[in-house]
């Protein structure tokens, strides 16, 4: 048990985040809970506003300070709550034990400062084994020839490198701490799919070498296949269904979202002329419906899912939120 | 190495601004004005901008005196050579006061924003409300006049400006994914607004200061003009236009040597302005 607890990197347990203004109240994240063991990846699925990129904040401490509030949960990084933390703590937090891949390379990197600059940039503010500046330089070029770049490009500016290329050089910012987890929102979605693969591959390759747990965000189901080990689904703040990659991918039980995302991906060997949608758009996260909040959308909705949030329904840890497998929190079937 | 590579980015800093041949001009014109003040002393003794000779009085441009004698028979081309210490003094250090005090006013109103924004912005707005010329009125008034008050005066009557500019374009850059980013590597709010914020929004700041390096100048003498600035006899280009208007039409050459160079200081100022703006921002590199 105590060595489950040990390895236990990341616990999420019922975090609620609002963002609140004087207009409105956006429900973002609405009570999701999971946790992490030290080298597991964990793919994070959704719809754009589904709340990934918001919980993905939450771990860092990075919420906007004036418009977002944790209404509900904790978030234990090796045992500590983030969002009670000072600023002070989470600076050392940052960077050094959970580092963040950002979207879009294209934004993401300091136009004025070379790329080394900035890989070194994470090494200088969290110099605990105080390295001198020589060793950051050559620890900065170990890092970029280990995402493929090689070490002459260092003292070269954002601007000269092209989309791939700073994809990897904002991963090798990332990786320079060596941090215990690693968060990539959608790390390549702004990428082609030749690079896209080169990418996922890397990142995975550095994780089995180092033994980093990452969070993948994504929206990509592929992207989840290849890399994950768990899956949860998000939908409206919630996560619906969560387990591991056999059990969303293979297993017999699904989410009627989950079904939705699977039945429209193009299917290869199919010949049809249409795309098979799910029908509808995400609900307005300011007026979330009462009772699930798939509900409106749902090809299997009953009376019951109109009113009443449905509860939890588990088997060997495949979770499952919806009325079709639970009826007062009993197991139907 | 690293000083080689210093090296290399001053001399392709140097390549992209040699491109911009007003610039270049500019920078020629500035140096010859600067090179001025500084060897003004050799150029003419100090002793003859005080000089006074009667006989010599409101001569016009000759070989003994390039630009001609005032009422006391003060050799004007002295005058004016010595007078550009003043005004380059007044102008640079008035610019670079102003953008010291406003890019920390500034940076923190637009990069914190809510109670800091809230807080500066409002001062600032108080003293937007009163005309600059006026404000540094009201200040040589309450500290009395000298160069030291004067340039505190013009410094004053500057900051607002640079707060609004500089909050402004922090605001758009703080907003950038890599300053995000920054925090998301544990980077300090300090760090961040001088590496990665400010070096950002330097562009548009650049060409305010540089820009605003002339109007200092120009406001000093307008100061000056109205006899609140330096006092005579020391010998300032401002000064020396207040003291021409009297003898506008017998000596008209009066008011034309002083007026000259304001005028080629302040452009060159601009012109180098304009040129930095170009040679400095990495996304325009080819």
């Amino acid at each position: 048990m105590d060595e489950r607890i040990k390895d236990e990197i990341l616990k999420i347990e019922d975090l609620s985040i609002q963002y609140k203004t004087d207009l409105e109240t956006v429900y973002a994240v609405n009570g999701i809970s999971f946790s992490l063991k030290q080298g597991e990846t964990m793919g994070l699925v959704g719809e754009t506003g589904a709340g990934k990129t918001t919980t993905a904040l939450a771990v860092l401490g990075l919420l906007a300070e004036r418009t977002a509030k944790v209404t509900s949960g904790r978030v234990l990084f090796e045992g500590q709550d983030v969002c009670k933390m000072s600023e002070h703590e989470l600076q050392r937090l940052r960077g050094e034990k959970i580092s963040m891949i950002f979207q879009d390379p294209m934004t993401a990197l300091n136009p004025v400062l070379t790329v080394g600059e900035q890989i070194g940039e994470a090494l200088y503010l969290h110099n605990e084994q105080e390295l001198s500046k020589k060793e950051i330089d050559r620890k900065v070029e170990e890092t970029l020839e280990m995402v493929g770049i090689p070490r002459e490009r260092k003292s070269e500016y954002p601007y000269q490198f092209s989309g791939g290329m700073r994809q990897r050089v904002v991963i090798a910012i990332a990786l320079v701490c060596n941090p215990k987890l690693l968060i990539a929102d959608e790390p390549t979605t702004a990428l082609d799919v030749t690079i896209q693969a080169q990418i996922l591959t890397m990142i995975c390759d550095l994780q089995r070498k180092y033994g980093t747990s990452v969070i993948m965000i994504t929206h990509d189901l592929g992207v989840v296949a290849e890399t994950c080990d768990k899956v949860g689904i998000m939908y409206a703040g919630e996560i619906v269904e969560y387990g591991t990659l056999a059990d969303i991918f293979t297993g017999d039980c699904h989410h009627p979202y989950t079904e939705g995302l699977f039945g429209s991906i193009p299917s290869l060997t199919e010949d049809a002329r249409r795309l098979h949608p799910i029908e509808g758009l995400m609900p307005d996260p300011t007026e979330l419906p009462e009772g699930c909040k798939f509900a409106p959308r749902c090809t299997k909705c009953m009376e019951i899912c109109k009113t009443c949030q449905p509860g939890v329904w588990e088997k060997n840890g495949h979770q499952i939120q919806c009325h079709r497998f639970t009826e007062n929190g009993e197991v139907k079937r | 190495m690293n000083k080689s590579r210093k090296h290399a980015q001053l001399s392709e800093f140097w390549r992209r601004y040699k491109k911009n041949k007003t610039a270049v001009m500019g920078l020629i014109l500035l140096v010859i004005i600067v090179g001025m003040a500084l060897f003004a002393d050799l150029i003419v003794p100090y002793e003859k901008c005080i000089e006074q000779v009667g006989a010599d009085r409101l001569q016009g441009p000759s070989m003994a005196h390039f630009f001609g004698t005032d009422e006391f028979g003060r050799d004007l081309f002295a005058r004016v050579v010595h007078g550009s210490r003043y005004s380059l003094l007044i102008g640079l250090a008035t610019s670079l006061m102003a953008l010291a005090i406003g890019a920390v006013l500034g940076a923190s109103a637009g990069y914190f924003g809510g109670v800091v924004d809230n807080v500066i912005s409002r001062i600032i707005d108080v003293f937007m409300c009163v005309p600059p010329v006026l404000l540094s009125l009201a200040v040589v008034a309450a500290l009395g006049t000298n160069l030291r008050n004067l340039i505190i005066a013009i410094t004053v009557s500057c900051i607002p400006g640079n707060v609004r500019l500089i909050r402004s374009v922090v605001l758009t850059t703080a907003e950038q994914d890599y300053v995000e980013a920054a925090k998301s590597y544990g980077t300090s709010n300090a760090r961040i607004i001088f590496r990665y914020v400010l070096p950002n929004a330097m562009g548009p700041i650049i060409v305010n200061t540089t820009m605003s390096i002339s109007t200092m100048m120009l406001s000093a003498a307008g100061l000056s003009f109205i006899g609140m600035g330096i006092q005579p006899p020391s010998p300032e280009w401002g000064a020396l236009l207040s003291n021409a208007q009297t003898y506008l039409f017998v000596a008209p050459y009066m008011l034309l040597f002083p007026g000259i160079f304001i005028l080629l200081s302040s452009m060159a100022f601009n012109l180098v302005g304009d040129g930095l703006t170009d040679a400095l921002d990495p996304k325009l590199k080819d």
